[in-house]
């Protein structure tokens, strides 16, 4: 039954036939004008795409079956008060950890006591700098049979902070170290791209700066790469273009690690963007982080961590931690998101969207490459330029109103008042210092507003 | 130290993941197999890949660029609680651009309005003319139109300019089909004098809403439902084309994403499919204009994050299906942070998210298509042997039996009330000897009795 045909009485349509009835339908208006839109990645989305469209190509980049893990943050301040959070999350929704530990002093035992090591896996977000630390990380991996992940990442210290930890050769030689020692950890080197996105650059730019940043690593200790590179990406809310993103990575990835025949999967670990983020109406958060989540299981993420809709202004608070958690398992359990690995395989958009993505990064990669390199460029300040300048840009589109946050710039309700709820700093913190390089500072679109809206609360 | 020379390089293409992965098949209940990986080869049976949008069966949408030059309307609903929050939700519903209302009375209800001054004051400064009603045909559609008509009048309308029509519950309507108990009702839809463009049939599941039910099978009982007005149109003397621009489906989404766009997409093939046996004149009657309802079923009260969550998704299947119209529903209670919040959905997925640029973008997909396919596939065996036997297969027929629709525990609130006014009275006598002697002009005495201050009530009573 199921070969039979039911629309034999229809005819196919070809692009040509489709394009020949949207020129009838406008009555005169321009096709392009009318219907094109020109993205900040220079790509020129069409009214439809349809079989002619695909190309045959590369399709799943997707590393495995597994289904994402629900991944719940946790700031160490003390060692007793985390293990607890990171069991109560265990035992409520959260598949995997993130731990962003501050200071070498941590007591790692204290913070992962009983916690089941063989089948939760654990990432280590470092904010200094030593091999001892994570050389005892690699260690419990192997005496405990554990999935670790140590984000480790020099280039991604010096972007954020416009230093070094110590030096270049310092830091270089810590990481060598790592790299050779540490070889229980699922993953010991990490390139992280949150913070280009969180800046205002555009998802080219992300993607070309993320290989960039990688190829780095590569030239110098490509023959350490003994274990699997996780890249942590923040994810935005242009839905289709934010699939294609992740896709585009692994594509990325693939591509470059086969010419230093290094592993050519990766690991993505995603987290919601703070670029699009209001403070008022935030409740609008929860529908931006719910498509962000949509796009990263879409896109094929590993991990994804979840964020509370209020975390730009409240400080950390365990319910709404919780209820964030609940949004990313009702996506696994409830929708149906997880049957099948491959959803986005054979959608003539998105495998359009990903190689034109993917091709417009390689070519800026290239570029890079040619102009000495992304450590170069960055000293050179012109990688912080160019995201200046997109970043710029989007802002433009936001102050006019062509690019709207509801609760923000659109859809106002203007009697809200929120001065006395805001239990954090929510704008960017200006704080000139003298840096080696100029660093990488992310800012949300609506701060300038939000500001002003603040002052006139009175 | 000299740096690695990349120049060379171009995109590689991994193999595809197909290869790689062994036990493909993830689980199967009857004959509803579930893989987790698809690939072209799923395709190779499938015939509805080359269709188009804006021409027939309608495939990716009913116009030829969709949501790239008009968006979906948003379409919000509350809860009549008193004359003057309903009148005060029409006026901004109005003002947002919201052109489309149903309007719903239940006796069930802890507020009905009663009397004429309590209508009049529910549209008090609506453009009526404006806006297009649509009424539940359940047992207070006589009623509520009569009062509609003459609050209508009042305003000084001609008749002839109201404009809206009739959403059918499509579960209760697969009980009656065969009764002519409606048929006063019938004869007004389907009459192009009284009400001219008061016309339209909404052919709804809304009452599945608190179900989990079967896609297909949903679809399936829409088809049915909507073949039996056309065939009812045709011999009230209606012409095809005018009965099929009049129809239109009124969803509940449920929860599985890529299902229930499978089922929108495949709700319009089919239905071009039935619509073209008839043989109309225009194509676009073969179009298939969707209404769509995140529907609430599985929405905790307590939690709003994760009820929001739940009808985000909803919404979204529900534009990626190529709705015209979308009620985004949070929560069962109501409050103005969640029907702010409703809204914002719909305003979120409109100009954040840019899904509006590009017609039906899953098309394409292997496993949407494939979706896309077997929901047709089945839905269309449903209808086939509804037609030639007039029954459901008979798993099909015990879930139905599970359902209780709302239409059949309506009346309990109704206490005894006595008309005082005799002249109401005689009127309210008319009406009750109509209905016994089954004439046809039951509203029109309806309307008479409203004017001469007969209220809802004792009009609801005489009627049932």
């Amino acid at each position: 039954m199921s070969n039979t045909n039911l629309f034999e009485a229809f005819n196919s349509v070809s692009a040509k036939g489709w394009k020949q009835k949207i020129q009838y339908d406008l009555n005169g208006a321009d096709y392009n004008n009318t219907l094109i839109w020109q993205t900040p990645e220079d790509i020129n989305v069409k009214p439809f795409y349809n079989k002619e469209d695909l190309t045959e190509g590369a399709y799943n980049f997707k590393s495995s079956k597994k289904s994402f893990k629900i991944t719940q943050t946790i700031f160490v301040n003390s060692e007793d008060k985390s293990n607890t959070l990171a069991k109560n999350a265990l035992q409520d929704g959260a598949d995997a950890l993130l731990f962003i530990i501050a200071t070498a002093h941590c007591d790692l035992d204290k913070l992962l006591k009983d916690i089941d090591l063989f089948s939760v896996p654990i990432y280590f977000d470092l904010q200094f700098c030593a091999s001892k630390f994570i050389e005892k990380i690699n260690a419990l991996a192997l005496e405990n049979e554990a999935s670790f992940y140590v984000n480790f990442d020099i280039i991604g210290h010096l972007t954020e902070d416009g230093n070094w930890y110590s030096t270049l050769q310092a830091d270089h030689k810590t990481l060598e170290t790592v790299l050779k020692n540490c070889i229980h950890l699922k993953s010991s080197v990490s390139v992280n791209l949150v913070g280009y996105q969180n800046a205002g650059a555009t998802i080219t730019q992300q993607l070309a700066y993320g290989l960039a940043h990688a190829n780095e690593y590569l030239n110098t200790f490509s023959k350490l790469f003994y274990t699997k590179i996780t890249f942590k990406v923040s994810v935005g809310s242009n839905y289709f273009f934010e699939i294609a993103k992740l896709r585009a990575l692994r594509l990325l990835w693939h591509t470059l690690a086969t010419e230093y025949d290094v592993n050519t999967q990766c690991n993505i670990i995603t987290i919601p963007t703070k670029r699009n983020k209001t403070i008022y109406e935030s409740k609008t958060n929860i529908l931006r982080t719910t498509t962000e989540y949509m796009s990263a299981v879409l896109g094929g993420a590993d991990n994804i961590c979840n964020v509370p809709h209020d975390t730009i202004f409240r400080k950390n608070h365990t319910s709404a931690e919780r209820m964030s958690r609940h949004q990313l398992q009702s996506l696994k359990e409830e929708h149906g998101f997880e049957n099948v690995t491959n959803p986005t395989d054979g959608s003539y958009y998105i495998e359009a969207l990903t190689q034109q993505l993917a091709d417009k990064a390689l070519t800026l990669f290239k570029d890079i490459e040619a102009q000495g390199g992304f450590l170069k460029l960055l000293k050179d300040g012109l990688i912080q330029k160019k995201i200046k300048e997109s970043a710029q840009k989007e802002q433009e589109l936001f102050d006019n109103g062509e690019l709207t946050l509801i609760g923000a710039n659109a859809h106002c309700n203007t009697e809200t008042v929120i001065k006395d709820k805001l239990e954090l700093y929510p704008f960017v913190k200006q704080n000139p210092r003298k840096t080696l390089l100029e660093p990488i500072i992310p800012r949300r679109l609506a701060e300038n507003s939000e500001q002003n809206r603040l002052k006139s609360e009175n | 130290m000299s740096r690695k020379n990349l120049q060379h390089i171009t995109l590689k293409t991994a193999e595809s993941a197909t290869k790689n992965l062994q036990d493909n098949v993830k689980f199967s209940s009857g004959d509803h197999t579930i893989k987790s990986v698809y690939s072209k080869t799923d395709l190779e049976h499938v015939n509805h890949l080359n269709f188009a949008a804006g021409m027939p069966p309608y495939l990716r949408g009913i116009s030829s660029t969709m949501y790239v030059t008009s968006p979906w309307d948003t379409h919000l609903h509350t809860t009549l609680t008193s004359t003057d929050n309903f009148n005060c939700f029409l006026k901004d519903r109005f003002t947002a651009g919201q052109r489309e209302f149903l309007l719903e009375i239940s006796t069930k209800n802890e507020f009905t309005p009663e009397t004429l001054d309590d209508f009049k004051a529910l549209f008090k400064d609506i453009p009526l003319q404006d806006i297009s009603f649509y009424f539940n045909t359940n047992t207070c559609i006589l009623p509520l139109l009569a009062f509609f008509i003459t609050t209508a009048e009042s305003q000084n309308l001609k008749l002839a300019f109201l404009k809206g029509g009739y959403n059918i519950d499509a579960i209760t309507n697969l009980n009656t089909l065969k009764t002519t108990k409606n048929s006063s009702l019938e004869a007004l839809v389907f009459s192009n004098t009284y009400l001219p463009l008061f016309n339209r049939i909404s052919i709804s599941t809304a009452s599945l809403q608190n179900q989990i039910f079967n896609p297909e099978i949903e679809l399936a009982i829409l088809l049915i439902c909507g073949n039996n007005q056309i065939e009812k149109g045709l011999d009230y003397g209606l012409k095809i084309d005018d009965i099929a621009t009049r129809l239109s489906f009124s969803f509940s989404i449920g929860l599985h994403y890529f299902s229930e766009i499978a089922k929108l997409r495949a709700a319009r093939m089919l239905w071009a499919k039935i619509v073209k046996s008839y043989e109309p004149k225009n194509d676009t009657s073969l179009a298939l204009h969707i209404k769509s309802l995140t529907n609430t079923n599985t929405l905790p009260n307590a939690d709003i994050y994760s009820s929001v969550t739940k009808s985000t998704i909803k919404a979204a299947s529900a534009i990626f299906g190529g709705s015209q119209s979308l009620e985004t529903h949070t929560n069962r209670n109501s409050s103005p942070e969640l029907e702010r919040l409703d809204h914002n959905i719909q305003w979120y997925l409109k100009e954040e998210t840019k899904i509006t640029k590009t017609v039906d973008p899953w098309a394409g997909s292997f496993y949407v298509e494939k979706q896309t396919h077997d929901i047709a596939i089945k839905a269309w065996g449903i209808f086939e042997i509804y037609k030639e036997t007039g029954t459901f297969s008979e798993a099909i027929q015990t879930e139905l039996n599970k359902l209780k629709t709302d239409n059949s525990q309506k009346n309990s609130t109704i206490t005894k009330t006595d008309c005082d006014n005799t002249i109401a009275k005689t009127h309210l006598l008319n009406i009750t000897k109509a209905v016994k002697q089954n004439t046809s002009n039951v509203l029109e005495l309806t309307i008479e009795a409203v004017k001469n201050g007969a209220s809802f009530i004792e009009i609801y009573k005489v009627l049932n």
